[in-house]
């Protein structure tokens, strides 16, 4: 599958949010937390809130680099216009002992030889030498299984959230990794600050059944919205739209089939879409909410949702979705080429996607400019922002290593957290200058041949977590206008209840998902009725919801939301 | 007279169509060159469009939105981009050699193994041949084979990507097809003249076979090249990967790079332009088929018709 | 010299003659006999069965999970607790597992159909072609689309035939209406079909040309010479040279009769949605990723080898009554 790590993808992360299905996301298996069988016909289980904050380091920023443009709260990016000349160094000495670790990663690129300049640069300058192993992230999740299940598992291991989804990932954690509590709980500041730098929300999803067990790379939380094309826009004469009606309009106005041009792809994306979100379905909370009397709604059972549904309906009708779009997110067109090559000219992508975008197009079409809409809801009235798990990989360690190697790693993963502008973090991410970079007239870093081999492909990276911020500064307004985004963004960024807790669905509930998905795309896609819904949700209640729904109100009532 | 008559067949070949053979009616070729020119087309034009993408420009790819048809502003930069670094060229030194050695030792084991099952009424050929059956029924899971690779001291190694797969039931059923229609009296004439079963198919059913162990070894060389699984789940250096594990890094993940993280900008190479993500994938499918044209001929080759005659007369 | 098989045994070809020193009138042979006389044969079936033990019988003795509530942590195949048909009653109470099996049946039976004869009819085609040139290119030319993805086969087809491709973009600047060709869930069968059959009738071709070299050329000069035209010849000559390879690949699709491809679907599965492309694959795909039981996947992969060794004893028992030699010889 093309799961895609760069934000909002198209596969079963995004609509897990809305019927708490795919617990490959966010959510592995919640079995220590007091569950007492996890066969097939689970009730589900669910870790406890309490004591959270106990187990995982105690938040101290990181006094770095004052940003450009500092972010307005927590969960907005601060951005750098320039790349900083004076930078600190964050670890002043070589705190390794030189013990060599094994590592296994995954990989998104072109794998760097086992042996390189980049990696002999960081082993001298940490004291603590890796082995790499980097595998493709792609089928990383069938090599995780094999070696999990064969208990052969190196020192150092990362795993993706959506790679939690394997049978009994829980149980593998607790027999075969490491708990770092008695190590990283409580103020580690002295001995760890990058580490400490990083933020507790990151921190708890690493928790299962009261251990903490991994080390979080920390992703922002803003998980993807509408992106448009700004200079198709101007050149059309349109503007971003504030409701609904403006954003059908638009995009009739936008559409012309003889020229091959049409607003969008899918945009409801199984429900974990913009579309969704402009209708506020409920996306938070694994797509429940609790109503006033204390019951448990799923989002699918909402009036927003009906609503959502309908519109995604209309724009079908009004055929402004591309033709090879009708029927879903199909794997075999890109549409990201597509939205490049202004064939649409509205798609939903992570906000990574917008650098991604910008790194191709920059160089063959200057004019090009992808910018998320500013947020806005269906009725013109308060938008809500899809928010989502910020510990994007996971570093776990063997639980057979010796406790001072284990502390050694701890120390290099230290390192490996440093923030933008530090030494460490120019070292990480471009290696050596002269070697694996030069400089451009404004210090700004870029890599050579053998830099992009080496360097260009995240590996030590992926061991650390550092707060992100926003620092391309080489694409005209990028800094300014993302930076700006989330500023305001931020004040709708929808708040998970269920945060930090580890939640094990009931399989029911877990089988009941897929069904209603492709049910709703029926009805989106028009081979449907909207009318069906209301049989829709019935047959959901029935096959698994019901239950749900009373699991989901004992975690309520249990931990005291 | 047998010897004449081949050397006639042979000589007729060579013309054409044979002597007693009526000439086609000019209906019959015009239909025929007509179908056959149709499913070339249907064939050609989409690995010319394939090719066509995998040689156009970033410009090119966004005026069509997505595969290029006419040509304009031909450039090889992704297969330059491919190419550079020696990351792809060692891999393809890994495939082939471990598609060489897999292939010969496949045919070489499928081969015994056909030959001992298809003697009519042989001893327990039957519940052998069954059990053979039953391995392309039912499959084992990836955890138990991944335990006995490691506990046969396996991981990492070479042999881990030839041994497991090296014989195949399919195959093995399919050699033993072409080998029980091989005529009983060559065989029978042949143990009258004193040979034992490994004179027997060295001798006489392997080089009558030759169309048929050509498209089985075939059939196991394009496996051993197109094979990622294994690689993926064997393999930890990446200097051994074979070629197709380090091709799917790039179609799968194109150019781009992880992102939300704080690394700051994954630029490109300095002053040069990465190549589309689009032709990059399609010059992958490229690289990866070109050995498939390269081999047909070879197996082509065996395709002669009257193998068994000859020998039989002969 | 170690008697052979087919002089000894009890199965002896009708043609061929007895060799010296066999026994032709004892039915029965002792096995100390046999033996004697097969040794050869048994070792060299031996290496290909060791393979087979080592890497195929003994991991798939871990199929036992099937009737277990299996974790590799705590129990592992020895230790995890039976739980019987669990595992079996769980796929076979759902309704959506009866649709996608009901679907991979009638996709297997039209491909069956519409598929299966396409290779063969593309060796006799280029069989009957008589520039060697020609027949040389077209058949390299015709078995590369084997070697791309699904991915692309796909995405090859969607931008030709799909919504935006070159044939609708074509008929909307002439004013017409385009075709809804890629996500109609009718026309889905002929779809897939069409998309098999591009990719894969090369392919497939290249077997039954290996058979049709085997066929005796003389046989069609005699009967040439008899008066049989061209049709007759192939009727006559042709295809029962070819029927045992056919014969047997028919049955062995038979036993993969519950398997018709996973990513071509996966692929297209929304485009049309799921009550027309949910084959059994993709329904496991999404159920088993969702219950998240390693047993699970196990006891569908036992289901599916035990329909499909029925299909193909069933099938075989068919072959036989025929007078063909099957995929072994009946007892």
């Amino acid at each position: 599958m093309t799961t895609s790590f760069s934000g909002r993808s198209t596969d079963r992360r995004t609509f897990l949010s809305l019927l708490g299905t795919g617990a490959a996301a966010t959510v592995g298996g919640g079995l220590l937390g007091g569950c007492s069988n996890a066969t097939k016909t689970s009730q589900g289980s669910a870790g406890q809130k309490s004591g959270l904050s106990a187990v995982v380091p105690q938040y101290k920023p990181y006094a770095g680099l004052t940003p450009d443009i500092p972010a307005a709260a927590p969960g907005a990016l601060p951005g750098y216009l320039r790349y900083p000349r004076d930078l600190i160094k964050a670890v002043p000495t070589v705190r390794g002992k030189g013990s060599e670790l094994t590592v296994m990663s995954p990989l998104w690129g072109s794998p760097p030889a086992s042996t390189n300049a980049y990696y002999a640069a960081i082993a001298a300058r940490t004291g603590t030498p890796l082995k790499w192993n980097v595998q493709d992230g792609n089928t990383y999740r069938d090599k995780l299984t094999a070696l999990l299940g064969a208990a052969d598992v190196p020192d150092v291991l990362v795993i993706a959230s959506w790679h939690l989804g394997i049978p009994r990932i829980s149980e593998a954690i607790a027999n075969l990794f490491a708990d770092l509590t008695p190590m990283l709980k409580g103020d580690i500041s002295g001995h760890w600050p990058l580490l400490a730098n990083i933020p507790t929300d990151a921190w708890q999803s690493c928790v299962w059944g009261g251990q903490l067990k991994a080390i979080p790379w920390v992703r922002q939380a803003f998980t993807g919205y509408f992106m448009y094309r700004k200079d198709l826009f101007q050149e059309l004469g349109v503007t971003p739209p504030k409701n609904a009606d403006e954003l059908l309009a638009l995009a009739k106005a936008v559409t012309d089939p003889a020229k091959g041009r049409w607003a969008f792809n899918d945009l409801w994306q199984k429900g974990g879409g913009p579309i969704p979100q402009i209708f506020r379905v409920p996306i938070r909370n694994r797509g429940w909410v609790k109503d006033p009397s204390g019951k448990m709604v799923s989002g699918l059972e909402t009036d927003e949702f009906e609503a959502g549904v309908a519109f995604a309906r209309k724009l079908f009708d009004a055929k402004v979705v591309h033709p090879a779009a009708a029927g879903g997110t199909s794997g075999s067109v890109d549409f990201r080429q597509a939205f490049q090559s202004g064939k649409i000219v509205i798609t939903s992508d992570g906000f990574g996607g917008i650098r991604e975008a910008y790194a191709v197009q920059s160089l063959s079409n200057p004019a090009f400019r992808m910018e998320p809409f500013p947020p806005f809801a269906h009725d013109g009235k308060t938008p809500v922002v899809n928010g989502g798990d910020t510990a994007g990989l996971l570093t776990f360690v063997n639980k057979k290593l010796p406790k001072d190697k284990i502390e050694e790693y701890l120390t290099l993963a230290d390192w490996c957290s440093a923030p933008f502008g530090t030494e460490e973090n120019l070292l990480l991410t471009y290696g050596v200058e002269g070697t694996h970079f030069t400089r451009d007239a404004n210090g700004a870093p870029s890599y050579t041949a053998q830099g992009q081999k080496d360097a260009g492909v995240p590996t030590y990276d992926f061991l650390g977590g550092r707060p992100p911020v926003v620092s391309e500064s080489q694409y005209p307004d990028y800094v300014q206008m993302l930076t700006s985004w989330y500023n305001n963004a931020v004040k709708y960024l929808d708040k998970d209840m269920f945060a930090g807790i580890r939640i094990e669905e009931p399989a029911a509930l877990q089988k009941a998902g897929q069904p209603v998905v492709d049910k709703v795309n029926d009805i989106i896609f028009g081979r449907r009725p909207v009318s069906d819904l209301e049989q829709i949700r019935k047959e959901w209640r029935s096959a698994g919801g019901d239950e749900g729904r009373a699991f989901y109100e004992k975690v309520v009532k249990d931990n005291n939301l | 007279m047998t010897v004449t008559t081949a050397a006639m067949v042979r000589r007729k070949r060579r013309s054409g169509r044979p002597i007693w053979q009526e000439p086609p009616t000019p209906a019959g070729r015009v239909g025929k060159a007509l179908l056959l020119a149709l499913v070339v087309l249907a064939v050609v034009f989409p690995l010319w469009v394939v090719v066509i993408t995998s040689l156009s420009s970033q410009q090119t790819i966004d005026a069509t939105g997505g595969l290029v048809v006419v040509p304009q502003g031909i450039t090889p930069a992704a297969y330059l981009q491919i190419f550079s670094g020696g990351v792809v060229t060692r891999a393809v030194l890994v495939s082939t050699f471990i598609t060489a050695a897999g292939t010969a030792l496949s045919l070489a084991v499928t081969a015994l193994s056909a030959y001992g099952l298809s003697r009519p009424g042989s001893l327990w050929h039957r519940p052998l041949l069954f059990a053979v059956l039953l391995t392309f029924l039912f499959g084992p899971g990836i955890i138990p084979s991944y335990l006995v690779v490691k506990s046969l001291g396996l991981i990492d190694t070479y042999a881990s990507l030839i041994i497991p797969t090296a014989i195949n039931a399919f195959n093995l059923v399919v050699l033993r097809a072409f080998f029980m229609n091989i005529p009983g009296e060559l065989i029978d004439s042949a143990r009258i003249d004193g040979a034992g079963d490994f004179t027997i198919l060295r001798r006489i059913v392997l080089p009558l076979s030759k169309a048929a162990l050509a498209v089985i070894g075939l059939f196991y060389a394009v496996g051993y090249w197109n094979a990622f699984f294994n690689a993926m789940l064997y393999i930890n250096t990446t200097e051994k990967w074979p070629l197709q594990l380090v091709l799917r890094l790039y179609v799968v993940n194109g150019a781009a790079l992880p992102s939300g993280g704080s690394s700051g900008p994954q630029s490109s190479i300095a002053g040069m332009a990465p190549a589309p993500t689009l032709s990059l994938k399609m010059a992958i499918i490229v690289i990866a088929a070109v050995p498939a044209l390269l081999i047909y001929p070879f197996v082509q080759r065996h395709f002669t018709k009257g193998v068994i005659v000859g020998a039989v007369k002969g | 010299m170690a008697p052979g098989p087919g002089a000894a045994g009890t199965r002896a070809s009708p043609t061929s003659p007895p060799a010296p020193g066999s026994e032709p009138s004892a039915r029965r042979v002792s096995l100390r006999q046999r033996l004697r006389r097969d040794w050869a044969l048994l070792v060299m079936v031996l290496p290909g069965m060791a393979l087979f033990a080592v890497f195929h019988y003994l991991p798939s003795l871990g199929n036992i999970i099937a009737f277990q509530d299996y974790s590799p942590y705590s129990g592992g195949f020895t230790g995890s607790p039976w739980i019987g048909l669990a595992n079996f009653r769980l796929m076979f109470t759902e309704p959506a597992f009866w649709d996608a099996l009901g679907n991979t049946l009638t996709i297997t039976g039209f491909q069956l159909i519409f598929y299966f004869p396409v290779p063969i009819a593309l060796a006799l085609a280029l069989n009957s072609v008589i520039s060697p040139r020609i027949r040389s290119l077209v058949q390299g030319v015709v078995y590369l689309p084997h070697f791309f993805s699904w991915v692309l086969v796909v995405s090859l087809f969607q931008q030709i035939l799909g919504g935006a491709g070159l044939l609708a973009q074509t008929l909307r600047q002439h004013g017409m209406q385009p075709l809804d060709i890629m996500t109609s869930p009718d026309a889905f069968i002929v779809l897939v079909t069409a998309q098999t059959i591009w990719k894969d009738a090369g392919w497939g071709m290249i077997v039954f040309l290996a058979a049709l070299s085997t066929i005796d050329p003389n046989l069609y000069e005699v009967s040439a010479t008899d008066g049989a035209g061209r049709w007759r010849r192939l009727w006559h000559i042709t295809l029962p040279g070819l029927r045992p390879v056919i014969v047997l690949l028919l049955i062995l699709r038979l036993g993969d009769a519950l398997s018709v491809g996973f990513e071509q679907f996966i692929l297209q599965r929304e485009s049309v949605g799921a009550g027309a492309a949910e084959v059994l694959d993709t329904y496991v795909y999404y159920q088993g990723f969702l219950v998240q039981d390693f047993g699970y996947g196990a006891a569908v992969g036992l289901f599916k080898g035990f329909v499909g060794l029925l299909l193909i004893l069933a099938a075989n028992r068919v072959a036989h009554r025929f007078g063909e030699q099957g995929i072994y010889q009946k007892s």
